[in-house]
């Protein structure tokens, strides 16, 4: 017998599944051999590794949030910083317009040059030889 | 890993809850008991269908559809296992994964053989039994997970 003729003659289809059946017998003895894994064992031990999965869900969610507070209060202490700047500029544009007045009243009301000295909040930003 | 596998809180699970968890596998491996008892029922009863695996000598041609049914039907049996050890039904699962591959390569084979141009046939067994080997791998990883596990609990 020539090997086509093996072939479509069902030898290999014989071979095949003869392997086939002596791989499921071996595996089946094999798995046989094994410790049983009782249902409400294993149910337990996947809930408690679900739970511990949960727990690292947890322990990143913790270290990002401290993460997050970190840069929150890093944060705080600039728009604080920025709130006292535009407080103190606030204050120096209410002297400015204050001492603006005042000057136009000297000139409105012809008193005698030189006029009030400039309040001394605005002096860093007038030109010195301006103050008296 | 998106969970997009069926579960329920069903204890025990209905047949139909394991049916809708499996569906691609309950499907495949019944059109797979249908093939087998088709091809065993046109061999035996002498009535005409169309298949290349026609062409094999009685013996084989039987041999393979038992393997064909008897490896659905244990895989079915597998995945519908609810007894109260695990590794019963991993293992009659096995068994008719182990089988079915067998099966579907020998039938891939044949036709191959016996017609070759007929590819989407000897294709779609070979597709069939790549799927099965992937399973059996998936299957073993999803016991010795669920073993490790347990044995976790226990120390």
């Amino acid at each position: 017998m020539d090997v086509g003729s093996l072939i479509g003659g069902g030898g290999l289809v014989t071979l095949i599944l003869g392997t086939g059946a002596g791989v499921w017998r071996w595996v089946d003895r094999q798995d046989k051999k094994k410790d049983p894994i009782p249902k409400d064992a294993a149910a337990v031990a996947l809930a408690q590794s679900g739970v511990t999965l949960m727990q690292a869900v947890a322990k990143d969610l913790e270290t990002r949030l401290t993460a997050l507070s970190g840069s929150n209060q890093l944060l705080e202490q600039r728009v604080s910083a920025a709130e006292g700047t535009i407080a103190h500029h606030e204050h120096l544009f209410t002297s400015a317009m204050s001492y603006i007045e005042a000057l136009l009243r000297h000139i409105r009301e012809g008193r005698p040059w030189p006029p009030s000295p400039a309040p001394a909040d605005l002096r860093d930003l007038i030109d010195p030889t301006l103050h008296d | 890993m998106p969970l997009h596998g069926y579960s329920t809180d069903r204890r025990p699970p209905t047949n139909l809850d394991h049916l809708l968890a499996h569906p691609y596998a309950f499907a495949v491996h019944g059109f797979q008991m249908f093939a087998g008892g088709l091809v065993l029922s046109a061999v035996l009863f002498q009535f005409q269908i169309v298949t290349s695996a026609l062409k094999l000598p009685r013996g084989p041609l039987v041999a393979m559809c038992l393997v064909l049914i008897l490896g659905a039907s244990y895989i079915m049996r597998g995945l519908l296992d609810d007894s109260n050890d695990l590794r019963k039904g991993f293992r009659v699962e096995r068994g008719g994964l182990i089988l079915s591959g067998a099966a579907w390569t020998a039938f891939s084979v044949c036709v191959m053989v016996n017609n070759p141009g007929a590819v989407l046939q000897w294709s779609m067994g070979l597709f069939f039994s790549a799927g099965l080997a992937l399973r059996i791998i998936a299957g073993h990883r999803e016991e010795s997970r669920v073993a490790r596990e347990t044995n976790d609990l226990k120390l």
